[in-house]
């Protein structure tokens, strides 16, 4: 080819390339609102991002994966709490001393507001199809273990729990945090899912007991709820 | 007011950013190995040391190629001058201004809270002013240099195409977006098609630039091969990403499309390694000396940093375990090393010590700092890769909580911060040669 022309050699491949990103985004643009519910983004939950911004959360923490990778990724974190969880997880960001001891998170001055917001925003988040990842929260790959949460499916414990975003709000979410705070050893759990009222007479929970579980499936279930895995 | 003076201090302002990014890129490997106490995490959060880390990064590299961009315009228009050295000046003091403002705020929590554009609004506007002085200045010296001297190359094209889209895509960068989605959308639009496309094509200018002044090669083949590989670099590299749209809630036809086009992005880089290898050794004994060695390890590092390296990570089946961890890390610190650090170093070296008349450089101190810096940068990248792989494996594999899968990366992230360290005093070695760079004496031989 001529020297005159050789420019085309760049400009031609810059210009398809370019038309075929415009013409894909469009569509995707208009796609992004039904897989994200964005009917959903009131403006209180908005409130929310603008608080995780203001603190830069995203510079230790990632959503979608993308941004600091000292602390996990908050995408879909509030189905590890769930509604039933919620408390517990304020009160994590709020008092992050309290629960962390290795790997420490910087303590802010969160106001209550912000919190309400930044709880009602993660509960958004964790809704949004993008494509079934993180694999941890994946209906395919997710959280495989002892099989613990077929256990949960098996027995019906979701009829009242809830787990990884899935479940009744009946009962508290089944979180490890959540089960480490409430029971002080496996044991105390172990003896509360038998007979729940010998732990709590108020508990209103059924006895499951001997008649639900076999001793090893008893077994893999405290070890799975305490874990949380 | 003398251009090159000016553009020396460019480089001068660059070298000490650069090097106060390293001790924090340190800080922030070893917060991963040892675990500090609650005081010190609420003096120097990890999330305000890594802004600092990574906005700095971007500063120093974009003064340095203003800097070389200024000296390229001015070159190859046939001048002795730019179109105005009083106003890029005064463009590097507002930059300097904003940027350590910004960088400064940051301590104190202004924020705009997004990964790497996380300089404030009003900070934003200082910047825009300052990229729309150097468009004018430089636009204006090229168009001084065709006026003048009827000279205006393919270099000065690329370029000029590289820092005008540079400018016009931090744009997207600076509003607030309600959607996450449409957040990240805009966000990569920033950051994807500036490190895979505008910095490439002012990366291949200055390394085409580079090349033709010091290797002699016919300006043909190196215009055919700038415009090819330029062409290419931007054929894949724009819907290339693609491959940033897989988990972040479009639809998933993005994973077949920017699978396909990002499977092709090495193709251009490979082009350029193999292209600048047969130019470098047209003259042998250039590629044996220290520019040459810059030049070369730049192009290779590019390839395999960015090219086989990142080219992996992009194929969605492997994307999906290893997206968010350190293999990302990895794979960042290695292709911004090869393609951008090195090819900079390079060019400090080349003009300052032609701006101080020094002949028959000493290149000893040069070499050696070479030699700690990309041995350290390896293992860091080897490093990063274990952590990673042990990230992949337990957590996203196993399905391990988080926070369990880094206990078992401690060590390797603690052998990262140690490989930072060996390279921050390599990069002392440099910075501290580039400010005092002197002839070799005869008797030295």
């Amino acid at each position: 080819m001529k020297e005159k022309y050789l420019w085309l050699w760049f400009i031609l491949p810059t210009l398809i390339s370019a038309a075929v990103l415009v013409g894909l985004l469009k569509h995707s643009i208009k796609e992004i609102p039904i897989r994200t519910n964005a009917d959903l983004l009131t403006e209180k939950v908005v409130a929310g991002k603008v608080a995780l911004q203001k603190y830069n959360c995203n510079d230790c923490h990632t959503f979608f994966g993308i941004g600091g990778y000292y602390a996990p990724d908050l995408t879909k974190i509030y189905r590890k709490y769930g509604d039933g969880g919620r408390e517990l997880l304020k009160d994590v960001i709020l008092n992050p001393e309290k629960h962390f001891t290795g790997r420490r998170m910087k303590k802010f001055n969160i106001t209550d507001s912000e919190i309400e917001a930044m709880m009602d925003y993660l509960r958004w988040t964790s809704n949004i199809n993008n494509n079934d990842w993180p694999p941890v929260y994946s209906e395919k790959y997710g959280r495989k273990g002892n099989g613990g949460s077929n256990l949960l499916k098996a027995k019906k414990c979701l009829l009242c729990h809830r787990y990884n975003g899935e479940g009744g709000g009946a009962g508290p979410a089944l979180s490890a945090d959540f089960i480490r705070k409430s029971f002080d050893s496996k044991d105390s759990l172990r003896k509360f899912i038998i007979n729940p009222q010998s732990g709590n007479k108020d508990s209103l929970m059924l006895p499951y007991g001997g008649a639900e579980f076999t001793e090893k499936e008893l077994d893999d279930l405290v070890k799975f709820l305490w874990e949380g895995r | 007011m003398d251009s090159k003076k000016v553009i020396y201090f460019y480089f001068i302002i660059a070298l000490v950013l650069f090097s106060l990014q390293l001790p924090f890129g340190i800080y922030l490997a070893s917060s991963y190995a040892l675990s500090y106490p609650q005081w010190v995490v609420d003096l120097i959060p990890f999330s305000t040391a890594r802004a600092v880390h990574t906005n700095l990064l971007v500063l120093w590299m974009l003064l340095g190629f203003m800097g070389g961009g200024y000296f390229i315009a001015m070159a190859e228009g046939g001048l002795n001058k730019i179109f105005s050295p009083f106003l890029a000046l005064l463009q590097l003091i507002i930059l300097f201004i904003a940027g350590v403002t910004g960088i400064i705020g940051f301590f104190f929590g202004w924020t705009q809270g997004r990964p790497l554009l996380e300089l404030p609004f009003q900070m934003d506007l200082l910047v825009i002013l300052g990229a729309v002085i150097f468009l004018l200045n430089i636009t204006a010296t090229m168009y001084r240099g065709w006026v003048q001297n009827r000279k205006f190359s393919a270099i000065s094209f690329i370029l000029l195409l590289g820092v005008i889209f540079t400018a016009l895509l931090y744009i997207p960068g600076i509003f607030f977006y309600k959607n996450i989605t449409m957040d990240w959308t805009a966000w990569w639009v920033v950051i994807h098609l500036w490190v895979e496309g505008s910095w490439e094509l002012i990366a291949s200018a200055v390394l085409a630039f580079l090349l033709a002044v010091l290797t002699g090669v016919d300006r043909k083949a190196i215009n055919k091969w700038l415009y090819i590989e330029a062409g290419l670099v931007l054929f894949t590299g724009i819907v290339g990403i693609g491959h940033h749209f897989y988990w972040t809630g479009h639809p998933d036809y993005w994973l077949w499309i920017g699978a396909s086009f990002s499977v092709l992005e090495p193709l251009p880089l490979l082009l350029m390694y193999w292209d600048a290898k047969r130019h470098l050794e047209h003259k042998p004994e250039f590629l044996s000396s220290l520019v040459g060695t810059l030049m070369f390890w730049s192009v290779v590092l590019h390839f395999i940093g960015a090219g086989v390296w990142g080219g992996f990570m992009t194929l969605p089946f492997v994307n999906y375990w290893t997206h968010g961890t350190q293999l990302t890390v990895s794979h960042g610190h290695l292709a911004f090393y090869g393609a951008f650090a090195l090819l900079l170093f390079a060019v400090f070296y080349v003009l300052m010590s032609q701006f101080k008349g020094i002949k028959n450089l000493f290149e000893k101190r040069g070499v050696i700092s070479f030699k700690i810096m990309t041995g350290s940068m390896i293992a860091m990248t080897l490093f990063f890769l274990m952590a990673g792989t042990i990230q992949v494996c337990l957590e996203r594999i196993a399905g391990w909580s988080y926070v369990e899968a880094q206990e078992w990366m401690r060590w390797w992230m603690g052998f990262a911060a140690i490989a930072g360290a060996g390279f921050a005093a390599g990069a002392a070695i440099m910075v501290y040669d580039l400010f005092f760079l002197k002839e070799k004496s005869l008797n030295s031989k």
